[in-house]
């Protein structure tokens, strides 16, 4: 298994953190998992939403000590 | 009706009427003058020579030839044209106020030169 | 020491300045040295090309000699550097000559990558390249009305520029009269109008009411003749795609792997390329997640400034970058506003006055002071 690819988008605004995902989803390979950190409010709802539609796989998603973490495995 | 505005409707006023005035057109060349003025006050206050060159202004000694210089100037309108040749400057570099001006051209270049 | 800076963008040029200003005994006693190399002799007003496209500005309005904005202090070299050999303090450029460094600072940028989504440089029009915001200029003005789609790719130059180059366009089509003919569709790659929620919230009403369409989610796959398709399955048809395309960082970068898609990885605080102590990096080169925008790479250069002319002063840098962006947004109709942020504060954008427009507008033209280092 690769190592995941650590996305940290805590405290940042612009462009946030589903940009930067999908920013980052766009440089991985298929297979790869890529773990973001966020703390925007947004994100929780925002990015299952796109992972579903684009149909990439949501592996994890918790919240620790305020921060939320989404794995996200790509797919295609 | 009060004829009385406060300085508030004032500063509005004078905000709406600049604001109406003004085209982008005629903003960007503000902006531009701007900047060259900033670059321009950028380069003579950094520069070490233009700056000694404005302190030595305020001296006392600035002061002293500007007023010789005037007075060279209107002693010059007054009196007729000198016939010229080595005679007639002779004569010039001899009055006090030119030789006092020349000297502090003299300590002026050393300064700056320093 | 010897300070190298590699590019001579609005980032490598505010740096080298300001530490020219700042190391200015140094420079001058010999003890410390500056060399700036970059690919250009000329240097460009980036955003100034949303304007060109739109007729706002002229393309000469963009360029200085990059010779005339530096410090005469700066030793300067139209010589990019093709070669970076980090484990060994040194460069080697172009023309072959291989130079050592104390400090590195990379500043080379970011590109427009239409090539990355098949079929979106044949049949779109952008602004990230003199050459290409003329070509859509002429394209505009040839318009007679259609379907016009604004689409964007990620990740971007300036953030605000959807938004923006959208409201010049209604302003464009209103000025020539045919807005009545012009279907303007807006597409997003996120889940609003606008990566930051306050500046959605304001621009989406604004879109319907001038009659913008827009969908959120979209983010362009493939673009055929006619028709922009979607990674979530979309699709909207154009006679006009403006896009704000998906940017990468340089080729130079990726060539000599420092960075995956030519982006840096980078401290976000110390500014420091990760795993590298005399190695800086700031504007669009970073990883960072914040706007790739002119005052990114402003507010970069100058913490990097100090904290550079400290390290050669006192062996030890003196502040962190605190993530500052400002940012003008341009909302058509003569009215601007703007927003400001760092890593701790949210932006709280205020509705857009005609004063803002001007500061803006005088703005554009003093942004040479700026790359001087003097505002």
């Amino acid at each position: 298994m690769t190592d995941r690819i650590l996305v940290d988008a805590k405290n940042t605004f612009c462009p946030g953190p589903l940009m930067e995902l999908i920013s980052n989803m766009k440089m991985a390979e298929v297979g790869d998992e890529l773990e973001l950190l966020s703390t925007d409010e947004g994100s929780a709802a925002d990015i299952p939403e796109w992972v579903n539609k684009v149909g990439h796989e949501i592996v994890d998603s918790f919240t620790e000590e305020e921060v939320l973490h989404i794995v996200v495995k790509k797919i295609k | 009706m009060s004829s009385e505005i406060t300085i508030q409707q004032q500063v509005d006023r004078f905000m709406q009427g600049a604001g109406d005035a003004l085209t982008d057109d005629t903003v960007a060349r503000l902006g531009f003058m701007m900047n060259e003025l900033l670059i321009i006050a950028d380069r003579v206050t950094r520069n070490k020579n233009i700056m000694k060159l404005l302190e030595m202004s305020e001296t006392k000694d600035f002061a002293k030839m500007l007023d010789a210089m005037s007075v060279a100037f209107e002693s010059y309108k007054e009196s007729p044209a000198t016939s010229g040749g080595i005679g007639g400057m002779l004569k010039v570099m001899s009055d006090p106020n030119v030789q006092g001006s020349l000297k502090l051209l003299g300590n002026f270049s050393k300064e700056l030169n320093k | 020491m010897h300070i190298l800076v590699v590019g001579g963008g609005m980032g490598g040029t505010i740096l080298a300045n300001n530490l020219a200003r700042r190391l200015s005994g140094e420079l001058e006693q010999g003890s410390s040295k500056i060399t700036m190399l970059s690919a250009s002799d000329k240097h460009m007003y980036q955003p100034g090309l949303l304007y060109v496209a739109v007729g706002k500005m002229s393309t000469s309005e963009l360029y200085r000699d990059q010779k005339s904005l530096l410090e005469s202090s700066i030793d300067f070299h139209v010589d990019p550097v093709e070669k970076f050999d980090l484990d060994n303090n040194s460069v080697t450029t172009k023309s072959g000559k291989k130079i050592s460094y104390d400090i590195l600072c990379i500043a080379t940028g970011s590109r427009g990558n239409a090539e990355g989504i098949p079929g979106l440089a044949e049949n779109s029009c952008q602004f990230y390249t003199e050459a290409d915001a003329v070509a859509m200029y002429k394209k505009l003005s040839k318009f007679e009305g259609g379907k016009v789609v604004v689409a964007t790719g990620v990740p971007h130059k300036c953030p605000m520029s959807p938004l923006e180059i959208t409201f010049f366009l209604i302003d464009y089509f209103k000025k020539r009269g045919i807005w009545d003919k012009v279907d303007l569709h807006y597409t997003y790659p996120i889940g609003r109008v606008h990566s930051l929620a306050p500046v959605a919230e304001w621009a989406a009403p604004e879109f319907d009411k001038e009659g913008v369409t827009y969908e959120t989610l979209f983010n362009m796959k493939e673009v055929v003749p006619g028709k922009v398709i979607s990674e979530e399955d979309s699709s909207a048809e154009f006679d006009l795609l403006v896009t704000v395309p998906p940017h990468k960082g340089m080729q130079v970068i990726e060539d000599n792997e420092l960075g995956k898609g030519g982006f840096i990885p980078t401290d976000k605080k110390k500014l420091n390329m990760e795993g590298r102590d005399n190695v800086f990096v700031l504007g669009d080169t970073t990883n960072l997640p914040i706007s790739k925008a002119g005052s990114t790479a402003h507010f970069e250069a100058e913490a990097l400034g100090e904290n550079i002319a400290a390290i050669v002063q006192m062996g030890e840098p003196v502040r962190d970058y605190d993530g500052k962006v400002f940012c003008f947004i341009e909302a058509g109709d003569g009215k601007a506003t703007y927003a400001m942020f760092d890593y701790n504060n949210p932006p709280n954008p205020q509705a857009p006055t005609s004063g803002l427009h001007w500061f803006k507008t005088a703005y554009n033209r003093m942004y040479w002071a700026s790359a001087r280092g003097i505002i």
